[in-house]
């Protein structure tokens, strides 16, 4: 029985990510399967590419941590276990912003210590680089939710249209849809600011 | 797409890779997690007092089985009762009748049974039967979710949100607990009530195992509301 191909984790990721099960694994109780020692390094990773570099990181990585806990004995190992916590991450974070954003509509959030606020990018690399990547999550945050974890998945960590649909829970033909909205706006942004205009190659 | 917004793109998704933590700093976030996580767990423990919860409930019922209850049960529910009354007349107000009358009837039937029981015979005087005749004011339950609380921000009834709010902050969970008393804090500001909702988000100061982002709004509210 061959095993699938690893190379089709997204390449983005460092992280030395578990190869999807066998699949002479998957009729195993999934019980018996234990959880992945980097789960919660897995989660972190990803939670901050989709949130950013926020105050309340740990306390959503947590909470996603506890869900992914609760739901593995469901995980079949049908997809592979980075897409089903991109899902669980994703999952978690929409939940906590549409609570904030029901608070914050109800009362004024305004001086409240701002727990959303990003915190200093901590970037290794040159100077530009860093102030690219500040700007570049200023612009994806004036993008809606959905329409930021689509591009940040698929342009930004390359990951394939189903693995997207999977993750954010629609069909392609939606996220599709949304990433080139995304991306028209992402660029629009983008090209006007002064570090992205580097003489091109 | 043109060339120009390709080479945009190729720099954004540069940022984004040199944006991406250290190994270390990955493992070291997520040690740090871990510990939260174990800290902040007590599922197991949760469980066992839902098994043993069930046990005796289990238990108990069993016990009322046994002891007859079901019989009783069905016969009381049944629309003839003389049988059981004169059963439970005959057995004297000692015998477990008594009780057994309060538990399966309404207030008032059970009044009147225990009337018919102590003085077989004679009337119910008209005055106390009228007084329990009467429909006692219902006490509406407050649903206490968050679905609740919504419906009623949304109604601008803020008596039915503090209500739900109230009992949310009664829930097992500290950080929903939390998030309820944060919102009880501010419905009292946005009544003005600046000295209740600082007493209140001040509470959650001292509350274990909260949401470190609610913590730090009930402090904000402390430190803005004057």
């Amino acid at each position: 029985m061959s095993q699938p191909d690893p190379t089709l984790l997204p390449a983005s990721m460092e992280l030395p990510l578990l190869a999807p099960p066998p699949l002479d694994r998957i009729s195993e109780p999934p019980a018996a399967r234990s959880v992945p020692e980097n789960l919660l390094a897995l989660l972190y990773r990803q939670m901050r590419g989709l949130a950013g570099p926020r105050a309340d990181l740990d306390d959503l990585v947590q909470a996603a941590a506890e869900r992914a806990l609760k739901s593995w004995s469901r995980f079949e190992g049908r997809s592979a276990l980075s897409t089903w916590t991109y899902g669980i991450a994703y999952r978690t974070l929409i939940d906590h912003d549409r609570w904030y954003q029901r608070w914050r509509r109800r009362f004024s959030f305004d001086a409240d210590g701002e727990p959303d606020q990003p915190q200093p990018f901590d970037a290794e690399g040159d100077l530009s680089q860093l102030g690219r990547a500040r700007r570049l999550r200023e612009v994806l945050d004036e993008l809606p939710p959905a329409k930021r974890a689509v591009v940040i998945l698929a342009e930004l960590e390359g990951l394939s249209m189903r693995e997207v649909s999977e993750i954010v829970g629609c069909n392609e033909r939606t996220v599709r849809s949304r990433l080139r909205d995304a991306r028209q706006k992402l660029v629009e942004l983008l090209a006007g600011d002064p570090l992205f205009q580097e003489a091109e190659p | 797409m043109s060339t120009r917004e390709e080479r945009v793109l190729e720099l954004a998704r540069e940022a984004w890779r040199a944006s991406e933590p250290s190994e270390a700093k990955v493992e070291i976030a997520a040690r740090r997690i871990e510990r939260k996580l174990r800290r902040g767990r007590a599922r197991p423990a949760r469980r066992h007092t839902l098994v043993l919860a069930f046990l005796v409930v289990f238990g108990g019922a069993l016990a009322w089985a046994a002891s007859g209850g079901v019989q009783r049960f069905s016969e009381g529910a049944s629309p003839q009762r003389a049988p059981a009354l004169e059963r439970a007349a005959r057995g004297g107000l000692g015998s477990d009748s008594e009780s057994w009358a309060r538990r399966t009837r309404a207030p008032a039937e059970h009044q009147a049974l225990t009337h018919e029981l102590t003085q077989p015979g004679q009337p119910m005087p008209e005055a106390e039967r009228r007084e329990q005749a009467k429909p006692k004011p219902a006490s509406p339950a407050p649903a206490a979710s968050w679905r609740a609380v919504d419906e009623a921000l949304d109604a601008k009834d803020d008596a039915r949100a503090k209500q739900a709010l109230e009992g949310l902050a009664k829930s097992g969970d500290p950080t929903t607990r939390a998030k309820a008393r944060l919102g009880l804090a501010q419905l009292a500001r946005s009544k003005g009530d600046c000295a209740s909702a600082r007493r209140i988000a001040g509470e959650i100061g001292t509350m274990e195992g909260v949401d470190s982002s609610v913590t730090k709004r009930a402090a904000a509210l402390v430190a803005e509301c004057e």
